[in-house]
């Protein structure tokens, strides 16, 4: 086992580690912490992957943005609410269907070995800064330019339904 | 710099997205009392974006193979236009009765289009997702757009809970396609799909895609949400969203499964046959119980969906074909119907249920005359366009042998024919309520749109041939 | 053997000798600071301890770790604990990134003196820096009191507002360097022979600003604003978590001084590298540069703090939204624009 295997190795598990974490807590904000060193390790995957723009963005977008929002927004609520919830065993039922049927169809893959493979052996270049802006701003141009006016109409949206004067 | 020359095709998206963006920014700039000025300026810009329609140069292949400009997308983008062009001509009378007249509704339908016609054009996963989310989220925001009303709240909660949903399920299928093929282009997904035979995971992400277009086309067993959002949201927005993004989406059916995964014909037709049975079925029995007209519509507007359906499962030039045309009369029709809710608007919800509209001949004889036309149409009777329609659909089937399918739409013509009639029962043969006085006054916008779908419906029941030409040159890319 | 060298041995060494570095000028850095604004406000600052007092921060941060950890009972343990290491230690981490010069021969090995240069580097720093806003607003909130609370919900928006003008300014200057790495932004300045201040004069001051309010300096520390918030959101910290926090801030300073000299100034470069002239400046160490221009900064960072008033919330907003995030949008554009012309 080498070193890169073993980094691997390393974050998945503390990954995975992480994310039961996540899901066992009873408090909502020591899961949001688990939460944010979840998304770190997976970072750290996504660097060891050799994409390391998506490690990048993942760190500011998920840890450093939208990871602040989910905070700031548990920070306003009353936690006792939440707590009081029962899991009622019809959700902790579809939970299981769904989870062993994902789980499954990952095993499934990697067991048939076919195309589970590496994004270089996809042909796709490494997952730089260089590579990932020229995918962006040359073959997927359009969607590009179309995400901005989206992003333009989901903001205008947002503003326009929640402010106040009618 | 060779992709500025592709600019060129996609000009008319160009055109509206620019005068989408004009109009948020000059808006600030307008006193309320000349808003009306947004209509006109919105009405421009869709004429100039339809002109730029004919003008622009055709190509098969844009920007690195993400879009392409053929017959088929200019079709359906033609039809979006006049869509949206009868929506703002009908929408200013409801949006000042309600008091409540924003530049920003003109910005998000202008863009609701954008990205409907980019939708239509896309070959390419990635920007067939960004531009249906464009769509998507223009879309919940127009259904809840009127803040006060507590319907349109629910309408628009309800929608985007809903449709964020379908979203997802459509990007799940979307990987599925992308990880069995590694391309992103319909083109080259098909010849990597033609080499490899069928796969259990191909066929999931068919139905996954399948799932979350239907949810959009409000078939059965996703159309839950289509009656409370189209009761709740804005009645202009209702007639849109009953047009618009399902024609999109019939687009979007047509073109993944004629060019992507014709290798599961069997499956999708078989899948979508039994769809289509039980969505007209489910559409005209549940409208007969209705007491609400607005409710009606809704379901009415599912059953039409059904009956669009049969032309996909039905499949070969007829069923693409009939499709069309289909559509083109179906977004006359249906504007036209739920733009009598904006013409019987006097006070709150008045002009929903049945009573409101008895002896509504009596006192508008021009505009209860293009309502029966309407009716007429829906229900597929000659000399209307959805007789025409129904008839290329239904031999459609026929001739693909799917018999079974073309009885069942003939029987749900005829139930749908009783609430239909029940609606032109009371306008005729009914007296009117003797204790409200209440005197319409149309606007001329109102009138204007009226008017145009009443000669439309009937132009094409008479002299279907342009159109029909215009349709069928367009289906046929599809074949070999 | 080179190996073990070359991958465990030298950068154990780099990483201590970062962190000693850190200490050491944080613990220097509250001292002058003590004394700077006593002699600015005209008042005696520390000066018992040692000559001219200068063991005061020595003796504050052993008194701060004998000090017993005070844990108030209605707190929230386990995000108590955590979140001062998490401001402490995404305040440390990012240093391993700064470019402290460029390669030095010793004893026949090539050593570079800065610990990774990542091809994503600037990304890294701002999403650490980013997430080192967890340990404000997670310390605030675990303190399960009023002042923590408002300082850390005061924070958090802070951060966020200006954090977009911070990363915008950035933009115009990756233009010019089209990298990412810091390193290969200082080499892009030496082979233009300017530094990117003067190209980009906006940006700096953009970036300038955003970086003391990251910093939750004044005249932008309203999320300790000690007249309206107690301590803001350490008020309950005590010992040695407070230390963290304390070290946490310092280290801030210093990292957006390095920061600046980086980007804005040509990091291990000389001043003015396009005149020949100066060609004898070559002959001080690199290292001096980087470190006398950080100085600067850090003595800019203190002359604010001493002579500003603190800014109202409203203000403070204002000055993100309202001005310096359009202002980076412009500078995009023109910068943009006079880019694709020249070409």
């Amino acid at each position: 086992m080498s070193l890169y295997s073993g980094f691997i190795y390393f974050f998945g598990i503390l990954s995975i580690f992480l994310g039961i974490m996540v899901i066992t807590r009873k408090n909502a904000i020591h899961s949001a912490v688990y939460l944010i060193f979840c998304i770190l390790s997976i970072a750290g995957l996504f660097f060891l992957l050799q994409a390391e723009f998506i490690a990048g963005i993942q760190i500011i977008v998920y840890a450093g943005g939208i990871m602040v929002i989910y905070v700031f927004t548990i920070l306003l609520i009353k936690l006792e609410v939440v707590k009081g919830l029962k899991r009622r065993w019809e959700i902790k039922l579809i939970t299981a269907i769904v989870f062993s049927a994902l789980s499954g169809e990952i095993l499934y893959l990697l067991l048939r070995k076919r195309e589970a493979l590496l994004p270089e052996e996809y042909g796709i270049a490494k997952g730089t800064v260089q590579a990932v802006g020229s995918y962006l701003l040359r073959d997927y141009l359009i969607p590009f330019e179309v995400v901005s006016l989206l992003l333009l109409v989901a903001m205008i949206g947002a503003i326009m339904l929640s402010r106040k004067k009618v | 710099m060779s992709y500025l020359i592709d600019l060129k095709s996609i000009s008319s998206e160009l055109i509206l997205s620019l005068f989408a963006v004009l109009i948020l920014v000059i808006s600030p700039f307008i006193r309320e009392e000349k808003r009306k000025f947004i209509t006109y300026f919105s009405i421009i810009g869709l004429v100039g974006s339809f002109i730029a329609l004919f003008i622009q140069p055709m190509k098969e292949s844009l920007f690195w193979k993400t879009l392409t400009v053929d017959r088929f997308s200019l079709y359906f983008k033609a039809l979006f236009l006049i869509a949206t062009f009868l929506v703002v001509l009908i929408s200013r009378k409801f949006f000042e009765h309600e008091r409540y007249h924003k530049a920003e509704y003109y910005f998000f339908l202008l863009l609701t289009t954008v990205g409907l016609m980019f939708m239509v054009s896309s070959v390419d996963l990635i920007s067939l997702y960004v531009s249906f989310e464009l769509m998507a989220i223009s879309c919940y925001v127009l259904a809840g757009f009127l803040k006060r009303d507590l319907r349109s709240n629910e309408a628009g909660m309800k929608y985007f809970v809903l449709g964020v949903f379908s979203s997802g399920v459509l990007l799940f299928g979307f990987s599925f396609l992308f990880g069995l093929t590694g391309e992103t282009g319909f083109n080259k997904i098909f010849q990597n799909l033609s080499n490899k035979g069928t796969d259990f995971f191909l066929i999931i992400a068919m139905l996954t895609i399948a799932g979350a277009l239907f949810f959009k086309i409000a078939a059965v067993p996703f159309h839950m949400w289509t009656p409370d959002v189209y009761e709740g949201a804005p009645t202009p927005v209702t007639a849109y969203l009953s047009v618009a993004p399902k024609a999109a989406c019939f687009a979007i059916f047509i073109r993944l499964f004629l060019e992507v995964l014709p290798m599961l014909k069997n499956e999708w037709q078989t899948l979508i046959a039994w769809v289509s049975l039980f969505t007209m079925t489910y559409g005209n029995i549940a409208a007969l119980t209705q007491r609400s007209v607005k409710r009606m519509f809704a379901y009415s507007s599912i059953a039409h969906a059904g009956y669009i359906l049969i032309g996909l499962a039905a499949g070969g030039e007829f069923g693409i074909w009939g499709m069309l045309y289909y559509l083109l009369i179906y977004t006359f029709m249906n504007i036209g119907a739920f733009s009598i809710f904006i013409f019987m608007a006097k006070k709150e919800h008045f002009g929903e249920e049945f009573p409101d509209f008895s002896g509504l001949a009596q006192r508008a004889p021009y505009f209860s005359a293009i309502i029966v036309l309407i009716l007429l149409s829906l229900t597929g009777i000659p000399p209307t366009g959805g007789f025409i329609a129904k008839v290329y659909i239904f031999s459609a089937a026929i001739k693909q042998k799917l018999y079974w399918l073309a009885i069942a739409g003939v029987l749900n013509s005829v139930i749908s024919l009783y609430y239909y009639f029940r609606l032109g029962m009371a306008m005729y043969f009914k007296e009117p309520p003797k204790d409200i006085e209440v005197k319409y006054s149309p606007s001329f916008f109102l009138l204007l749109a009226i008017t145009i779908i009443g000669l439309a419906i009937l132009l094409l029941g008479i002299f279907p041939h342009p159109f029909a030409s215009m349709a069928k040159i367009s289906a046929f890319q599809f074949l070999n | 053997m080179s190996i073990f060298i070359d991958f465990v041995l030298i950068p154990i060494i780099k990483i201590l000798v970062i962190v000693t570095f850190v200490f050491v000028s944080v613990l220097i850095l509250i001292w002058i600071e003590r004394r700077f604004q006593g002699f600015v406000q005209s008042r005696l600052g520390p000066n018992r301890v040692g000559p001219q007092g200068i063991l005061q921060s020595v003796a504050d941060a052993i008194k701060l770790l004998t000090k017993e950890d005070v844990i108030p009972n209605q707190v929230d343990r386990f995000i108590f604990n955590i979140s001062p290491i998490i401001a402490f230690v995404t305040a440390l981490v990012v240093f391993a990134l700064i470019p402290f010069g460029a390669e030095l021969n010793i004893f026949g090995r090539k050593i570079t003196l800065y610990l990774a240069d990542l091809n994503i580097g600037l990304l890294f720093i701002i999403g650490f820096n980013s997430i080192g806003v967890f340990g404000i607003i997670l310390g605030g909130w675990a303190a399960k009191s009023k002042y923590p609370l408002l300082g850390s919900l005061r924070s958090a928006s802070q951060m966020i507002s200006y954090e977009v003008a911070l990363i915008m300014s950035l933009v115009s200057v990756l233009f010019f360097s089209r990298s990412l790495s810091l390193v290969e932004i200082v080499k892009a300045q030496q082979e233009m022979k300017v530094w990117f201040a003067f190209i980009q004069p906006l940006a700096f001051f953009i970036f300038f600003i955003a970086g003391v309010a990251e910093s939750n300096r004044l005249p932008f520390d309203l999320p300790e604003a000690e007249s309206e918030l107690v301590g803001g959101f350490h008020t309950e910290y005590s010992g040695m978590k407070f230390a963290f926090y304390f070290v946490a801030e310092f280290a801030h300073v210093i990292f957006f001084s390095a920061l600046v000299t980086v980007l804005f100034f040509g990091g291990w470069l000389r001043p003015f590298p396009n005149v020949d002239w100066l060609n004898f400046l070559d002959y001080i160490p690199p290292v001096f540069w980087f470190l006398g221009k950080l100085a600067f900064f850090v003595f800019i960072f203190m002359w604010i703090r001493a002579t500003w008033p603190r800014y109202r919330y409203d203000q403070l907003e204002m000055i993100s939204w309202k001005w310096l995030i359009p202002l980076a949008l412009v500078n995009i554009f023109i910068t943009g624009l006079i880019v694709i012309l020249v070409k």
